[in-house]
């Protein structure tokens, strides 16, 4: 027969897994909400504010960075 | 040393395993999982290579990653700020996973795995430019690579040289000609990352009537750069063109809806505006670099029309593109990196076939029978290349099973449906009895390397079936079934080096037919991963209207009508 503690250690995750399930979506949906929302408010004014020049460029490609992986820099994630 | 490459998480996972400079092994996920274009991480296909390699995860020196997480969650992050609130539906789906897992990859490697070595991130386009070039037959070569988006990049240029990679230009998100094409895929009523290559033979049935639409979508110059006009799209907001798209086009097509030529013609106007940006950027990339070669990855690099006129029309007198072009290759340039630029080895290893799966004998072939209850006789090669070219040749459609199993979305005669292209009818037949594809889509076709000239007017070696050339005057009428709408035929060209088995198949069917030329088309049902093992080979033969499997040496032929 499962010990006591055994069963309110089981008990525990079940209690934190169906937790998760619900507090996962409500903190997205207020990340969603009250975090990126304000940001794409930000993001839109600025670009309201900084309208794009019309292009005069002779070509899109822009000059790469970060491709000369070594040790070091291919450790990193970002 | 031991190199594992890794790539996951977005769409078709795989793992590669380089071992002392040659690539012993390489497999999706899917194939294995039985789930099409599987993205988890890839378990199953890095136990595979592990086997194959004989080794375990403590022999491993490095495990290389295809890309950098951090990053391309900073683009989602940001595609999801500019998308609000449309972007609502993708953030709660794809957050918990990158929440989960997609952060924390060398957590789950450990726990999931027991490695505990070093991670290594690299570039999604250096991994492509890695699977383009290091595995090339050049000493030297031209770079391109071109997909849907990467962390940021859509589209990079560089050369290669000796073990070295240099990527000094590149063109990044929201611009990208893969997302583009899977927009426009989209609009046409296909599933994104899996429809470009039903609208590419799509391509093939209609008229470019729509370029002056496309240019309104997209500003080209000389060199092929682009920038898309951000009104059109919608990358995250659930489909991916905007209103102002539906304005330009009209109404889209319902999935599953009557195609029309409005349809067909967009398609065709898609197909030109694609060649003309790789054209000019292939022209571009010649005159800065000089190479006669051409290095070519990314799902672009999938659409072999383009990459044969790249041949025809631009100074690139060879060219060696990825044949696991899209994400799944990523492991196998993430793993090639590893080796050759992280850990300075030198190269050594050409990737003249892609038979990099998994391989079963012939006890366990006899096993996957015994458990269907099946009995099928044994031949001698030059006997079963007979039997079966005479199959092939009374118009029977036969699996062909041999040796190792492919890596990339290709069937090259390993996990093979096969076919006579003499019959006009026989893309009918394959639709109606085993693929249940849409039947404007056409079908590729495998020759002997010595006589492809006779049919198509190939200007390089296409053993990967990359390219699709025009077919000669007079052939159209020998291999009708090859022949697309437009008179292109994607083409496989098969040297009795690189395999040997479909080599001897086609030069029986050759003395049976005619013509050495088959119908080859993937081992597998629509909607299902390309077969793996004995037993998913069995399963498909067993319930389709299949007339004849091959199986290594086992021939095994269904009873005709009574
Ligand atoms: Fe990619």
């Amino acid at each position: 027969m499962a010990s006591f503690k055994e069963t309110m250690v089981k008990f525990a995750r079940a209690v934190f897994v169906r937790a998760q399930k619900v507090l996962l979506p409500a903190c997205l949906f207020c990340a969603y909400f009250l975090g990126i929302g304000p940001m794409a408010a930000v993001s839109r004014l600025a670009r309201l504010l900084r309208r794009r020049a019309p292009e005069n460029a002779v070509t899109f490609w822009k000059p790469a960075a970060g491709y000369e992986a070594d040790e070091a820099e291919s450790l990193e994630q970002s | 040393m031991n190199i594992l490459g890794i790539s996951c998480y977005y769409h078709d996972s795989a793992a590669c395993l380089v071992k002392d400079g040659r690539v012993v092994a390489a497999a999706q996920e899917e194939r294995f999982s039985r789930r099409k274009n599987d993205p988890d991480l890839p378990l199953s296909a890095l136990n595979y290579c592990l086997q194959a390699g004989d080794i375990t995860m403590d022999a491993l020196d490095r495990v290389v990653f295809y890309e950098k997480p951090f990053l391309k969650f900073s683009r989602v992050l940001l595609g999801h700020v500019q998308a609000w609130p449309r972007s609502f539906g993708s953030f709660m789906s794809s957050m918990p996973l990158w929440l989960g897992e997609r952060l924390t990859l060398p957590l789950t490697l450990k726990e999931k795995t027991g490695y505990s070595g070093r991670t290594h991130f690299i570039k999604h386009h250096l991994s492509h430019a890695a699977a383009a070039f290091l595995p090339s037959p050049f000493e030297e070569a031209a770079i391109l690579t071109a997909d849907g988006v990467g962390e940021w990049a859509t589209t990079t240029r560089g050369r290669g040289a000796g073990s070295g990679i240099t990527i000094d230009g590149e063109i990044s998100f929201p611009d990208s000609l893969g997302l583009l094409y899977t927009a426009v895929t989209v609009f046409l009523g296909f599933e994104a990352n899996e429809g470009e290559g039903k609208v590419m033979g799509l391509a093939s049935c209609g008229q470019p009537s729509f370029m002056k639409e496309f240019s309104r979508l997209a500003e080209v110059k000389d060199d092929g750069s682009y920038r898309l006009d951000p009104g059109m799209f919608d990358f995250y907001g659930g489909r991916m063109y905007s209103p102002a798209f539906t304005r330009l086009f009209g109404e889209p097509r319902k999935p599953g809806g009557e195609l029309t030529d409005r349809h067909r013609d967009i398609a065709a106007s898609l197909q030109k505006f694609t060649e003309d940006v790789l054209l000019r950027l292939a022209r571009d990339l010649h005159a800065r670099t000089g190479s006669r070669n051409l290095c070519l990855a990314g799902g672009v690099a999938l659409n072999c029309v383009t990459n044969h006129k790249i041949l025809e029309e631009t100074p690139f007198r060879a060219i060696f593109v990825q044949p696991a072009a899209g994400d799944a290759g990523g492991a196998l340039g993430a793993a090639c990196y590893g080796y050759n630029c992280l850990s300075g080895r030198p190269r050594g290893f050409v990737m003249d076939n892609a038979l990099l799966g998994p391989e079963y004998t012939e006890r366990q072939i006899e096993l996957a029978l015994a458990r269907e209850g099946l009995k099928a006789e044994k031949l001698p090669d030059e006997l079963l290349f007979k039997r079966t070219a005479a199959l092939l040749a009374a118009g029977k459609v036969t699996g062909w099973f041999q040796g190792r199993m492919e890596f990339g979305p290709r069937a090259l005669g390993a996990r093979s449906l096969l076919g006579d292209p003499r019959n006009p009818k026989m893309k009918d037949i394959l639709n109606s009895r085993v693929k249940h594809r849409e039947p404007f889509r056409p079908y590729a076709s495998a020759v002997t390397a010595e006589r492809a000239q006779e049919y198509f007017d190939l200007r390089a070696p296409s053993p990967f079936m990359l390219l699709a050339p025009r077919t000669r005057a007079g052939a159209a009428d020998r291999i009708p079934a090859s022949c697309h709408d437009d008179g292109t035929a994607r083409v496989q060209t098969v040297t009795k080096t690189a395999d040997p088995k479909l080599h001897g198949l086609l030069e029986a069917f050759g003395a049976a037919a005619g013509v050495p030329v088959l119908i080859n088309t993937s081992f597998n049902r629509r909607g299902e991963p390309v077969v793996c093992s004995p037993s998913d080979a069995l399963r498909v033969y067993l319930e389709t209207e299949m007339d004849a499997l091959v199986l290594g040496p086992f021939l095994l032929e269904k009873a005709g009508p009574a």
